[in-house]
This record gives C-alpha cells, sequence and structure tokens, in this order.
C-alpha cells in the first residue's frame, strides 16, 4: 500500500523531521516500507499561464496556435495539440529549459509556426493520465484567499513534489486501522509525539425509519441519497440561463486536481468525479465505499441466495454462487458485496444523484468469495482485515464534506444503518510490574501512558494497585488487540526496540535434555536421533565417501518411469501441483534410483545417500519413520565385491553407532519385494532378535536402464527397528602379553553353502583361546560349483604362552566340525 | 723395522684405488684383522731384542691406528660417494599431479545444521526432531491460528489423504509445529530447538521452493523478557555468522508470538554502506542495508496454555531461522531448487 507524505500532512505536523528518518522509524516502530519514491522533483521552469488567444492552425486538425499569459510583458506563442486548448483556459506551461523525460524545452518550430514553450497534460507532469492539457480551477488558483497570478511556478499551485513510501502489505494484515491515509498518520503522530487532527465531516441527518434486510455476514450497512449533484457554476450558470438547459451538460464535474494528483501517485486512476471521491475516502479512512447511480436503484437488501451470472464494473460476467453475499435492489443484484460493484449501476460522469454504500462486511465470507470469483479489489482486500465498524458513518461524513466543496447545493436524505455486530468495549488491566516483567527494562509510567494514549488508548493509573487500566481504541478491539502481551506490544513498539538494553537470560535453567535424563524418560530415539544421525553421516562421508542427497517426500513418477517403476501406491496429497509428485514414498532408496541415474556420469564409482522419512499406512493411521538409503554404483568393481562392501557399510554403521554386528538373512521367496528389488539377491539385515534393514541388489531391468555396465547395489535401514535400540556396552579390547599364534585354512565349500552356516564350527566349538578369524582370500573359479576361502584363526591365551600342539588339537576340532557342514579342504 | 716400513708402503699403494665398502672391508682383514698383517708383526714382537721390543712396540701401535683413522676416513668418504650416487640416481616426483584423496560430500543444509547444533548445544539447548506429517492442531490451532486464516487455504498447505476422511493431516509448514508437542513433553523450563523439512504448496524457481528446511528454537523459563531475546539473538547470530553482527528489530506479525518481530542484520555483503555510486545498499539487501533473517517474539499466551504452560509463572520466546536460506548466503547458491536437485556435483562444496 503507497503512503504519500503529502496527504498525512493533512493529519500531522511533521515539519523539522528528517523524511529518511522518520521512514526508518516507521519501519522499525509500525511496518515494514518495501520502497521510497520522491517525486515530483526534477519539475522545474513550469509556470501558471493563462491562453489569451486560441486559433486552429491552417491546414491542421489537432493543433491551435496559443498566446499565452505566463505573467512577462508579452505573451508567449505556444503551438498546442490538446483537443482542450481553449481561450482562457489556464494550464501548466513547460518554458524554455524545463525537463520533461526525455525532453528538454527549448524555442522550436512545429508545423511552420514558432512555439516558445509547451502546454502540460498531468502525464508529462508524471502526475496523472488525461487526454488534454491540465486545467486548472479556480480552487487550484486560489492561495489563502487571493488568486494567483500567471506566471507562478507550478509547483506552488500543485503539490507536485511528494514522497511516496510503500507498505509491505503483509506486515500490516492484521491491523485493519493501517488501511488508509489517517490510520498512518495516527502511527506517524504517536512516533513523533505530534497531535494528530481530524479529517473534516460534514453533519449527518438523523437516521430514516427504513429498514434494510441484511442477511448473516453483515456486520453494519449504512447509506445514504444524494441528490442535485452539481458544480457550483453549473449552478450558477442554469440561474444565469435558465432557458438553456442544454449548455449545462458541457459543465463537467471535475475531480480537483490535488485529489487526483494524490490519488495517482499512491496508485489509484481517475474515473470520475463520485467515483473518485469514494476511492479518496477509501484511500483515507480505510473504509471502502460506493456509489450507486440512483436511477438504478430500488428497495436494498443484502441477500447470499443469488445465483446466477452478474456484469461487474470492469466489464466481466461472473458466475455468482449461492452463499456469495450480494446487494440486491429489489430482486436484482448491483454489487458483490464487499468485493465490486455492477456495471449497470455505476456512475457516470453526468450523474448527479447517487445512493452512496459504506458498509462492513464478514471477512472470511468476503474473502471466500472474492477467492472464487478470482477479484482481489481495494475493497475486498481491505474487508478481509476485519474492519471497524464504526468507520461507516464517518466515511459518509468524509464525503459528504469532501462532496459539498465542489458541489455546494448537494441535498442529503434517507440515512439508512443497519448496525447488526456491535463489538463489546475492551478494557485490560496491566499492572507496571507485568510491563516490567515482560519487556525486562523499565520505561517510565508516564511514557507508557502517552504512548498509549497517543494510539487512542484509553488510559488509567491506579496509583495503589501500580496498575493500569487500558481501554481499546474501537479501530483497534476487531481482532487485533484482545490481551495483555497486545498491549505491551503497542508501548515496546512506539517505545522503540532500538531503545531497549539487552541483557542476558538467567542461566538458572536446566537443560532440558539432562533434566529428561534425571527422569529416566529417555525412552525414544527422538532426542537421541540427531546424534545419531549425525554419526552416520560422518561415518557413510568420510569413511566410505558416499554423498549425502535430498530429495522430495513425494515419488517422483515421471523420473521412475524412465527407469521402468511405477509408483509404489501409498498415502496421497490430496492438492499437489501435479498427479504426477502426489504419492508420498514408502522408501529412501526409491528416491535414490533417479539420482543415481541422473549422476551416472559423474564417476565410475559413487555413492548417494539419504536420511529422511518415509511413509506408509497402519491400520489406517500414517505412519512416519526415519530411513536411511544408501545406493552404490560401480564400473569398477565386480558386482560380488560391491555387494560386499555395502555388507561392510551396513556393519560399521551398526557396530559403530549401536555395537550390533547384524546377520545377513537370505530371502529371496520374500512377497513384499519392491520392483527395484532383485529377485535372488534379497536379503533382511538382522539384529539379534529383529530385522532392521533390507539389502539387495538392484533389480537387473532397473539397473540396466542406469547403466548396462555398472553394478549397483541398495540398502535401506529404518531407525524405529535400531535406531532406539540402547548401545551395547564398550569396554577396552584386553590384548595378550604373549605371542599369538595364527593358521592359515583354506575351505573349498559349495557355492550355496553360506558362510554364515560354517562360522559356527568354531564360533560355537568353545575354543577359549581363538581371537579371531579373518577372511584372507577368496577365490572362485569360473564356470565352478565351488569356491575356496582362506581363512587365518588367531590364538591367545591371556594367561600364558600356548603350544603348538594345543592350536593344532583346536584346528582338528575346527576341522571335523567343518567336515560336518559339508566342507572340504 | 723394516718389515713395518714395508707394511706401511704396501698399504698406502693398496688403499689409493679403493672405491666401494666392500673392497675397503678386504684391506681392513687384510691389515687390521685377527690374522693381518700389523697383528703378525705384534704377534713376532715377542722375538724381537729386549732392547729394540719398547720401540718396535710403540711403531707398531702407532702404524695400527694409523691404518685403522686411514680406513675410517676412507670409508667416510666412500659412504658419502655412494650415498651421493644414490641421490642422484632416484626418481624426481611430480607432486603437482592432480591427485585427490576420494571423498564423500555432506549436503550442504546437513552443514548448517550441524554447526547451528554445536552452537545451540554449547548454549544449553537440547536438539529436537519431529515428524513431517502434522496434524491441524499441532501446524495451525495450537499455535493461535485461527480456523479462516489464509495460513491454512489449500494453495498454501499440502493435505494428506485420509482413509477416515476425517481431520486429514499435513505437511508441516513451519517448524513451530513441534512448540505445542514439545512443550508438552517436557514443560517449563525449557530450552530446545527443533531443525526439520517444512512444505509449502508453491510452484518452485530459483527462489521458491516447495521443500525446505527451516530450524525453530525456543526458551521459556521464568521472567524471559523482550531484552532476553534481543540480547539472545545477537549473541547466537554472531556465532553463526562468526563475527559480531549488527540486529535490528522490527514490529512483526505472527499469530503466535506476541509481541512478535522481524529481526534484520546488517548486510553482510555491503554492510549497509553508500555504493561508490552513491546509493544506499546494495542488490542482495535491496538497498536497505539490512537482511530480513528472522522472525521471532514472545510465545503468545495462548500458545503457552496450549502447551500447558504455566503463563502466571514462566515466558519465553522462540524464533524460526530459515535454514535453506542461511545456506544460500552462506555457500553463495543461486538456485534453491540446488539442494533438492540431487546433482552430486552441485551439491558438493568447495572452498
Amino acid at each position: 500500500m503507497k503512503i504519500s507524505i503529502n496527504w498525512l500532512k493533512d493529519f500531522v505536523d511533521i515539519k523539522g523531521n528528517e523524511i529518511e528518518k522518520l521512514l526508518e522509524n516507521f519501519t522499525l516502530r509500525v511496518a515494514e516500507i518495501d520502497d521510497v519514491e520522491y517525486v515530483g522533483k526534477n519539475i522545474n521552469n513550469i509556470v501558471v499561464g493563462e491562453i489569451v488567444e486560441c486559433e486552429k492552425a491552417p491546414n491542421s486538425k489537432k493543433l491551435s496556435l496559443c498566446k499565452v499569459d505566463v505573467g512577462e510583458k508579452t505573451p508567449l506563442d505556444i503551438v498546442c495539440g490538446a483537443m482542450n486548448a481553449r481561450k482562457g483556459l489556464k494550464t501548466a506551461i513547460a518554458l524554455e529549459g524545463a525537463v520533461l523525460g526525455d525532453l528538454t524545452i527549448k524555442p522550436t518550430t512545429v508545423a511552420g509556426h514558432p512555439s516558445f514553450g509547451m502546454c502540460c497534460g498531468a502525464d508529462e507532469l508524471g502526475i496523472g493520465h488525461s487526454d488534454g492539457i491540465i486545467e486548472l480551477s479556480e480552487q487550484d488558483l486560489t492561495i489563502g484567499g487571493k488568486p494567483v497570478k500567471n506566471g507562478t511556478d507550478i509547483k506552488k499551485v500543485l503539490s507536485i513534489e511528494d514522497v511516496v513510501f510503500e507498505i509491505d502489505n503483509k506486515s500490516v494484515t492484521n491491523r485493519p486501522d493501517m488501511w488508509g491515509m489517517f490510520g498512518v498518520a495516527r502511527e506517524v503522530a504517536a512516533i513523533l509525539g505530534k497531535p494528530l487532527k481530524d479529517f473534516k465531516k460534514e453533519k449527518l441527518p438523523t437516521k430514516s425509519e427504513t429498514e434494510i434486510k441484511v442477511c448473516e455476514g453483515v456486520h453494519r450497512y449504512s447509506c445514504l441519497t444524494i441528490e442535485n449533484i452539481k458544480s457550483a457554476s453549473e449552478v450558477e450558470r442554469e440561474i444565469e440561463d435558465k432557458n438553456n438547459l442544454a449548455l449545462g451538460s458541457s459543465f463537467k464535474l471535475q475531480t480537483p486536481n490535488t485529489m487526483k494528483i494524490r490519488m495517482h501517485y499512491v496508485g489509484q486512476r481517475s474515473i470520475n468525479l463520485l467515483a473518485d471521491l469514494t476511492n479518496y475516502v477509501m484511500l483515507e479512512v480505510g473504509q471502502p465505499m460506493h456509489a450507486f447511480e440512483k436511477g438504478h436503484i430500488g428497495k436494498l437488501s443484502v441477500q447470499n441466495g443469488f445465483e446466477g451470472e452478474f456484469s461487474t464494473l470492469d466489464n466481466t460476467r461472473r458466475n455468482i454462487e449461492k452463499g456469495m453475499m450480494m446487494i440486491m435492489s429489489d430482486s436484482l443484484p448491483v454489487a458483490v458485496a464487499g468485493v465490486i460493484g455492477g456495471l449497470d449501476s455505476a456512475t457516470k460522469s453526468e450523474t448527479n444523484a447517487i445512493v452512496l454504500e459504506s458498509a462492513t462486511f464478514c471477512p472470511v465470507s468476503v474473502r471466500k468469495t472474492s477467492n472464487k470469483l478470482g477479484v482481489r479489489t481495494d475493497s475486498s482486500s481491505r474487508f478481509e482485515k476485519t474492519l471497524d465498524p464504526e468507520l461507516t458513518l464517518q466515511a459518509i461524513a468524509r464525503f459528504v464534506f469532501l462532496l459539498k466543496e465542489i458541489c455546494p447545493s448537494i441535498k442529503i436524505d434517507n440515512l439508512i444503518d443497519n448496525h447488526v455486530k456491535k463489538y463489546d468495549e475492551v478494557k485490560l488491566n496491566l499492572t507496571k510490574d507485568y510491563i516490567d516483567r515482560i519487556t525486562g527494562i523499565d520505561i517510565k509510567k508516564e511514557k507508557i501512558s502517552s504512548i498509549l494514549l497517543s494510539l487512542g488508548f484509553g488510559v488509567k493509573f491506579n496509583e495503589t494497585k501500580k496498575s493500569f487500566e487500558v481501554k481499546v481504541p474501537s479501530w483497534r478491539r476487531t481482532k487485533d488487540i484482545s490481551i495483555k502481551e497486545d498491549i505491551i506490544e503497542e508501548i515496546s513498539r512506539i517505545y522503540g526496540y532500538d531503545n531497549f538494553i539487552a541483557s542476558p537470560p538467567s542461566l538458572s535453567m536446566q537443560n532440558a535434555e539432562c533434566k529428561m535424563q534425571n527422569d529416566g524418560q529417555i525412552n525414544s530415539y527422538v532426542s537421541q536421533s540427531s546424534r545419531l544421525v549425525r554419526r552416520i553421516k560422518d561415518i557413510l562421508v568420510d569413511k566410505f565417501s558416499m554423498h549425502e542427497i535430498h530429495n522430495y517426500i513425494w515419488q517422483d513418477a515421471k523420473k521412475l518411469k524412465k527407469l521402468g517403476i511405477e509408483i509404489e501406491p501409498n498415502i496421497r496429497i490430496q492438492n499437489a501441483q501435479n498427479s504426477e509428485n502426489d504419492t508420498l514414498r514408502k522408501t529412501i532408496v526409491s528416491s535414490l534410483l533417479p539420482v543415481v541415474y541422473e549422476n551416472r556420469f559423474f564417476n565410475d564409482e559413487f555413492g548417494v545417500f539419504e536420511i529422511g522419512r518415509i511413509f506408509d499406512r497402519e491400520d489406517g493411521e500414517i505412519k512416519e519413520e526415519m530411513s536411511l538409503g544408501c545406493v552404490l554404483f560401480s564400473k569398477k568393481k565386480k558386482e560380488k565385491d560391491l555387494f560386499l562392501e555395502a555388507t561392510k557399510i551396513i556393519k560399521c554403521i551398526l557396530g559403530d553407532t549401536k555395537g550390533i554386528n547384524p546377520h545377513f538373512v537370505l530371502d529371496s521367496e520374500a512377497t513384499f519385494k519392491k520392483e527395484y528389488e532383485h529377485p535372488k539377491n534379497f536379503y533382511i539385515v538382522c539384529t539379534e532378535d529383529e530385522p532392521v534393514g533390507i539389502l539387495n541388489l538392484v533389480h537387473p531391468n532397473v539397473k540396466d536402464e542406469i547403466d548396462k555396465n555398472a553394478s549397483i547395489v541398495c540398502f535401506e535401514l529404518y531407525f524405529n527397528a535400531f535406531g532406539t535400540k540402547e548401545k551395547a556396552k564398550e569396554k577396552i579390547a584386553e590384548v595378550s602379553k604373549y605371542p599369538q599364534m595364527t593358521f592359515d585354512l583354506t575351505l573349498i565349500m559349495n557355492k550355496n553353502i553360506m558362510f554364515c552356516d560354517v562360522e559356527n564350527a568354531w564360533a560355537n566349538a568353545g575354543i577359549n583361546s581363538l581371537r579371531k578369524v579373518d577372511i584372507i582370500d577368496i577365490y572362485e573359479k569360473e564356470g565352478s560349483r565351488e569356491s575356496s576361502v582362506t581363512l587365518r584363526f588367531h590364538f591367545s591365551l591371556m594367561e600364558r604362552n600356548l603350544t603348538q600342539e594345543e592350536v593344532n588339537a583346536s584346528m582338528e576340532k575346527v576341522r571335523e566340525r567343518l567336515i560336518e557342514r559339508g566342507v572340504r579342504f | 723395522m723394516n718389515k713395518l716400513h714395508e707394511i706401511k708402503d704396501e698399504f698406502v699403494l693398496k688403499i689409493q684405488p679403493v672405491a666401494s665398502s666392500e673392497e675397503l672391508d678386504v684391506i681392513r682383514v687384510e691389515f687390521l684383522g685377527k690374522k693381518g698383517k700389523v697383528q703378525e708383526l705384534l704377534n713376532a714382537l715377542g722375538a724381537v731384542p729386549k732392547e729394540e721390543r719398547r720401540e718396535m712396540g710403540q711403531a707398531l701401535n702407532e702404524l695400527k691406528n694409523a691404518i685403522s683413522s686411514e680406513i675410517e676416513e676412507k670409508g667416510k668418504r666412500i659412504k658419502e660417494a655412494e650415498l651421493n650416487a644414490k641421490i642422484a640416481m632416484t626418481t624426481l616426483y611430480d607432486a603437482s599431479l592432480p591427485y585427490e584423496a576420494k571423498s564423500g560430500s555432506l549436503h550442504p543444509i546437513t552443514k548448517i545444521i550441524n554447526e547451528l547444533e554445536d552452537i545451540f548445544a554449547s548454549m544449553g539447548f537440547s536438539i529436537e526432531d519431529y515428524s513431517e506429517a502434522v496434524s491441524d492442531f499441532e501446524c495451525f490451532t495450537s499455535l493461535n491460528i485461527p480456523e479462516h486464516h489464509p495460513a491454512r487455504d489449500m494453495q498454501d498447505t499440502f493435505y494428506l489423504e485420509n482413509e477416515s476422511g476425517q481431520n486429514p493431516k499435513l505437511l508441516k509448514t513451519h517448524t513451530s509445529a513441534a512448540q505445542n508437542a514439545l512443550m508438552k513433553k517436557y514443560g517449563a523450563p525449557l530450552r530446545a530447538i527443533f531443525p526439520g523439512r517444512c512444505f509449502r504448496n508453491e510452484a518452485t524457481d530459483a527462489t521458491h521452493e516447495n521443500t525446505f528446511f527451516q530450524m525453530e528454537g525456543m526458551m521459556i523459563d521464568e521472567g524471559v523478557s523482550i531484552s532476553n531475546l534481543i540480547y539472545f539473538m545477537k549473541t547466537m547470530l554472531s556465532k553463526v555468522f562468526e563475527r559480531d553482527v549488527e540486529v535490528r528489530l522490527r514490529p512483526g506479525y505472527f499469530p503466535f508470538v506476541e509481541p512478535g518481530f522481524e529481526l534484520d542484520i546488517k548486510c553482510l555483503i555491503c554492510g549497509g554502506q553508500e555504493s561508490e555510486s552513491g546509493a544506499k545498499g546494495c542488490p542482495s539487501c535491496k538497498h536497505s542495508g539490512w537482511l530480513e533473517l528472522c522472525p521471532c517474539g514472545m510465545i503468545h499466551p495462548n500458545v503457552l496454555k496450549q502447551g500447558d504452560i504455566d503463563t502466571e509463572k514462566y515466558s519465553g520466546f522462540a524464533f524460526g531461522l530459515g535454514l535453506t536460506r542461511l545456506a544460500m548466503m552462506k555457500f553463495a547458491v543461486k538456485d534453491i531448487r540446488v539442494f533438492n536437485g540431487g546433482k552430486i556435483e552441485e551439491l558438493k562444496i568447495k572452498a
């Protein structure tokens, strides 16, 4: 929303304040300012001039040859192309040396006629849009009761120079009172400690007995009939030439230039006097208004049962649905309540009688209607903020005042006012102590009172209770202010956060996590998870050179399809932007496979992982859990080596973080396999008592889509399964002082025997001197059904030397047990 | 005596051409060995007439020492020559070859989160994690966001399908959605941060993402004040940016805080200084000299009450840091889509 400093000056005296400083204070105390424009600064050498002679140029339809009095002895010759150039017109004249945009005025000839200046239109001066040149009115040309001489600087006559700043709309969504110049001026007055001048209003007649029927959602409906809308000169002329009415129609009602300029600067286009006045009052007071041409208005009511087409002001036919509030004249709609008026009943430049509406509507209803119709207007966006119903009559009174200045002979009648929703008075009591506690500083009570008073609050201080009784003004109580803290905000912000002394919080408090441990409540992984997650990421990155990826939490149909994978049905997002990514993921690996595809040229070998959320439905409820997904890609390693690498990584993660030594259970027959999982090489990762993850080769079809020459292995570990486990107790490894003896043995095993099936040949053999067994080598001859595995057995005792005989005896035992398990040597 | 001179001459003659340690060893044995020439004479000393014996013995010893030191000298020179020859033979290695250790990479957001977690842990905050699918109550109602607030509109929030058809869950639009649960879980006093993914239903472009990271923080205790909040935010941000930052608070409106603020920091690029052309600020701060960084405020009493916190006794503040934005600032990322783009090359952080 744009604000004009000139306009604000009507209500508050800002003399002696640097504009920049004032705007900075506004940002710090009221609302964010997006942009500041210093307009009209470059307008120089432009003066008031009177066209004393005006002749059509020969051989030209458009050009007039004017003689213009600019206060010099002899009038200037100026050629003018505007249609409204005429004798007697006073307008703005750019003299030699004036700069208007790219144009510098200098003596020239136009179509062979000499011209020593230029008659200016509003657009040339940057103060509006117009077809012709500016027409200065008597009002414009009277300063302090005295007429202005020709040749006077135009800036003395029109407020061309102004500072216009734009308030960020988002920062005042909670401030219905701030959507007009007057409300902004109140804030400025409070910042500066200056009084606020009220806007001038006309006294309104007493309310008429006429009732107006309104539906639910109307907070207040006020309207006034205004007739005999004619300019003063028109009235004079009518009296003079009672018999010559035709002449009267050429006296078009003009919006005063001052208003036009102000409205132009804040972004409001001039339409016609009556429409302009409703907009002017809205921009000033914050109350949207609408003027209906009286001839189109019968018995008014507000209803929400209308259905059908309706042509709005912007010349668009719109579909009105039931439930949308409409202003009805008899049985015909004339406006969409709070949003936009109707085309037929709109005022025109020749309108001379209106019904002026000033109402307050329910914000939710207006927002819904404006969203459905896709029309957001200055009016609807104001109603959405919950306007103060007290404003309706004030706005009408202001409108009448402004109109009467232009048309002194108007007749007002039939003031209708149906005030449905009345807000309760809001009074809040808060002690000085409480204010001090929340602010953390000591703002003097006199300062507190003066701040609140300047914002329009009522304040009483009770000396014995050291307590303020604060009465909230009507324009702040519709939704903005209801509790003590709201009052503290008002005091603090005007006092200025830049004036606050910062002080450290007292450190009496325990760390929440410590407290929780004392209570023995660590029963979820949540508070521990960040440490766990971080450790796992470090292991994967530092030790295994993997890359961390973030994916969206939904499956990407397009990308999966490229790999020949269909989306796995799961919980869907109701309102996703497109249906190709509206289904939440069930595994992290499903997000990572497309990532591997897109990075396939990154390197011959790489690994990617993500720790994120996966979703599923359980008993109709959404189940969300944290999961680690990894995919390894290699064009260098054999598939087997890559697969074994993955087992190493899993062991390292589980061993490091939880002291778990997992085992891998082959489950080729599993029925819950995903499309991308290998039909045969599919393992469940298990701790002693339960499954914690899945390890598998990527399905050959998917793998080939990614890269025919690569091996791809993936695994997924579920945090709910392993993250909650308590870490096994750790202790330092005791090493024997006596020398270690080793024994190498090569096993010849049928390929369908799993290592874990032969492992217990020594693991459970009760050999207490056996320290560890390492794999030295695995050899698989191509085509052979057997593989040879060379193992190194390490023996030692803590208390004494071992003898060779003892080692031999142990190995003999191992050998026998291995033979039982189908191993040859 | 003649014999002695003979040996001496012979030695001088023989040692002359010696060029290797091996040859030198041969000579050492020949002259100084147990059966060497000098020893032979020493052994024969008994046969020398008594009056000559003393003189002879002395001369022999001198000879032995002379030979020995000569051999030692020669040995040193040979060693040195051999070493020089060896060094001359060594290959010169090229350290400028572009070899690099194979290395993985943490996601830039993770880097930021890790840094922040360390800072907050050192300030006594606990670090919490929270789900991504939350209820309407968690995301809105508990945060004093009324039923018809525009934030709840379908165009801003992703709602999940619900089989039962009632109260659909939604993807959390801000990390504030965890406030209520954490207050209920721990009660007051409380200090916690909770980083997490947030979601907004909007079209993505270089500066807009539907999935991004925030980090919420809360501090609730007796007598926590606006003054404390200002102090804390300044201290915390100075740690985050590893330099003293100037901050300012402006009024800001968020339903779950009262008073609410927008916190700005002095632009890190231009420092709020005028440029040479006389214009204030720079493009990154939109010529204001300040960067809007972090909404914050005193937690609204209704929000505390919903979290079962005694508002007569406790007050607190909350703040929300946009981690994705912070990462963009810190790592000079120009397109926000990089973070969820999955391109390893684009996610690597370089010095």
